[in-house]
């Protein structure tokens, strides 16, 4: 018995070792190609393992525009994160625990979705000329707030399920026990949709760290998102790959974080839905 | 410790379902009162409106002198049990326990002491330092009154606590509830559906149907002299029979005519019953009243035993004659079915309803 070959397994793991590869190595090549001068890059045949570590894109990327766009896709994803999760929280209560309102009854409900099925594309051009008209493009702001109007219904969305799944009957034994209605919300409410609050963040920053079209239609001169930076990143003619694969190499840290952070909860979230 | 008074009580949801009609009651201080009814009673909208979780439409809720009616839960100084036992997920059952007290500002050395102290009352001492969410629900509902007695508020609202649990954690947790209800005497509203619990564990009841209180008194006076046909049918393992009846008057003395068969009424003071000549009344008694003999014996009527069920030492017998049927609990015996019995209806505990407004009509 103990001999027998478990093949279903045995298959099951080599296909899992070849999908890993699959989505490994573009990574490990971009990693690679970071540390190469740019005449390696075009070498053919390539180098597969880097045999010296020269760090002149990276310094390339930390001294010039490319720290900054870092920095501004940073600020820009966290601000707009956190307006969106704190909003979408309060947001997901109301629509959870008073669904009755004009507000927030079924109707209300579908229109929060609809803003998610158009492809982000067909409001860019309105939204476009309306900070140009409000002498906004290009700003902070308009970026914060675009990705927030985005992100926000998702938000919502992901909460209200966390807030459906809450019995009413904890908060109302919480108001019994002598605790008013905020500090049972902090006490009781954000703790028990903790989980929820994690997979929120995480899908709101991803959204925002993945986005290119709003980063390069909206801001792009004075506030530059590093997704509208990358295709700048040529000589010429010649795209400076090693540029590139370092910004990316950077860009890829926070949102490991991120996913490392938060993996459970998203599991929890995508096995919801 | 208050004494508890609700003024002419109005709840009406969403402008259309009428769940508490014009409810006063005084819930005496130290008192456990019972609101007693079947499912959508009221009696559940009642408690919660005492708790502050739903706004009366009309009416006035006190506590002694002071109005709260429009104070939030959190500042009546009430402590609740719901129905399904409510913990908080995630924390300790010491936490859930301590939680009461935390918000109070309760220093810490005197929340372990009487967390402690009430643990060991409802025996979950040694399950102090679990999730309270992983333990099995008669435990948990153990961790909520625990929850509940851990502080000594205004008054002490149980919503059906004991549904939840299996019956051997019932009948103990009720001996709990009446021996901690003597000892702490404080006032104590407990909400059931279940008539023998309001009977064993209420100072006073109060029986609800359809948002209306129909009877308030001590378990006895409900018991022995229901106010309408309600009460008489909802109180008592099985309720109180009912023969719709004509008054007849004959020789002098009055008869109850069931068509089926007829009582004699000849000691009673004849004077109610002769306003009711001609009148349709309903006659009540209670099962356990009646008086059942194998052999015929005079001023019995014969019936026919169409079910026997046993409860516990006793037996409840399903009688019929013509097109009425009778139920009767008696001592257990020999019985059985078709059999011939002959009944005997004791004057002293018949009981008269008006055939219109099913009242009660005072001897």
């Amino acid at each position: 018995m103990r001999r027998k070959i478990n093949w279903g397994k045995g298959v099951g793991i080599g296909g899992l070792i070849l999908y890993g590869i699959f989505i490994l190595f573009p990574i490990y090549w971009t990693f690679n190609t970071s540390f190469k001068e740019i005449g390696d890059v075009y070498k053919v045949p390539p180098s597969f393992v880097p045999t010296r570590f020269i760090l002149d894109a990276y310094r390339f990327i930390f001294q010039g525009t490319g720290r900054i766009a870092l920095l501004n896709s940073l600020v820009v994803a966290a601000i707009s994160t956190a307006i969106a999760v704190v909003l979408g929280t309060m947001a997901s209560y109301a629509y959870s625990r008073y669904p009755f309102t004009p507000l927030t009854n079924e109707g209300a409900q579908f229109n929060l979705l609809t803003v998610r099925m158009f492809p982000p594309i067909a409001f860019l051009l309105p939204i476009f000329w309306m900070w140009k008209r409000f002498g906004l493009l290009d700003t902070y702001f308009a970026l914060i707030i675009t990705y927030t109007a985005f992100n926000l219904p998702l938000a919502v969305w992901l909460l209200k399920g966390f807030m459906d799944a809450l019995p009413r009957s904890i908060e109302e034994a919480s108001y019994v026990d002598g605790y008013s209605f905020w500090q049972t919300i902090r006490r009781i409410v954000l703790p028990l949709i903790g989980s929820g609050l994690a997979a929120t963040v995480a899908l709101c920053w991803i959204f925002i760290w993945n986005e290119f079209i709003i980063a390069y239609l909206l801001g792009g001169r004075n506030v530059i998102l590093y997704t509208a930076y990358l295709p700048s990143l040529r000589r010429g003619m010649r795209i400076m790959w090693n540029q590139i694969a370092a910004l990316s190499v950077l860009a890829i840290i926070p949102s490991i974080i991120i996913l490392v952070l938060f993996r459970k909860y998203l599991v929890k979230i995508y096995l919801r839905s | 410790m208050a004494k508890v008074y609700l003024e002419n009580l109005t709840k009406i949801f969403e402008g259309r379902v009428l769940a508490v009609d014009r409810l006063t009651l005084e819930i005496p201080d130290k008192g456990l009162v019972s609101l007693l009814g079947p499912s959508g009673c009221g009696k559940t909208t009642t408690m919660r409106m005492i708790a502050g979780l739903e706004v009366p439409t009309r009416g006035k809720i006190y506590f002694d002198d002071q109005e709260v009616t429009d104070l939030p839960p959190e500042e009546r100084n009430v402590a609740m049990v719901f129905q399904f036992p409510v913990i908080y997920p995630g924390m300790t059952v010491f936490e859930n326990i301590a939680f009461p007290l935390v918000a109070r500002k309760v220093p810490k050395k005197e929340v372990k002491k009487r967390v402690e102290e009430v643990a060991n009352v409802f025996g979950i001492a040694d399950v102090l330092s679990k999730k309270a969410h992983i333990l099995d629900a008669g435990t948990r509902q153990k961790v909520v009154l625990a929850r509940t007695f851990v502080r000594r508020p205004h008054v002490y609202l149980l919503d059906e606590p004991l549904t939840s649990v299996d019956p051997s954690t019932r009948v103990e947790l009720r001996t709990v509830l009446k021996k901690l209800q003597s000892h702490l005497g404080q006032t104590m509203v407990y909400v059931t559906h279940d008539q023998s619990e309001a009977l064993t564990l209420a100072d006073r009841i109060a029986v609800m149907n359809e948002g209306k209180l129909l009877q308030y008194g001590s378990p006895e006076e409900v018991y022995n002299n229901p106010k309408n046909t309600f009460v008489g049918y909802f109180i008592g393992n099985p309720g109180m029979n009912f023969i719709g009846c004509s008054v007849e008057e004959e020789k002098g003395s009055c008869v109850l005519n069931a068509e089926d068969f007829r009582v004699f009424v000849p000691d009673l003071p004849n004077s109610f019953l002769r306003d009711f000549v001609g009148k349709k009344i309903i006659l009540g008694i209670r099962p356990e009243n009646l008086e059942i003999h194998a052999k015929a014996v005079s001023g019995a009527i014969s019936f026919l035993v169409i079910l026997v069920e046993p409860v516990g030492n006793r037996l409840v017998v399903h009688l019929k004659k013509g097109e009425k049927v009778l139920k009767a609990k008696i001592p257990r015996q020999e019985m059985s079915l078709q059999q011939e019995v002959w009944v005997r209806f004791p004057l002293e505990f018949l009981k008269f309803f008006d055939g219109e407004t099913l009242e009660t009509i005072e001897v």
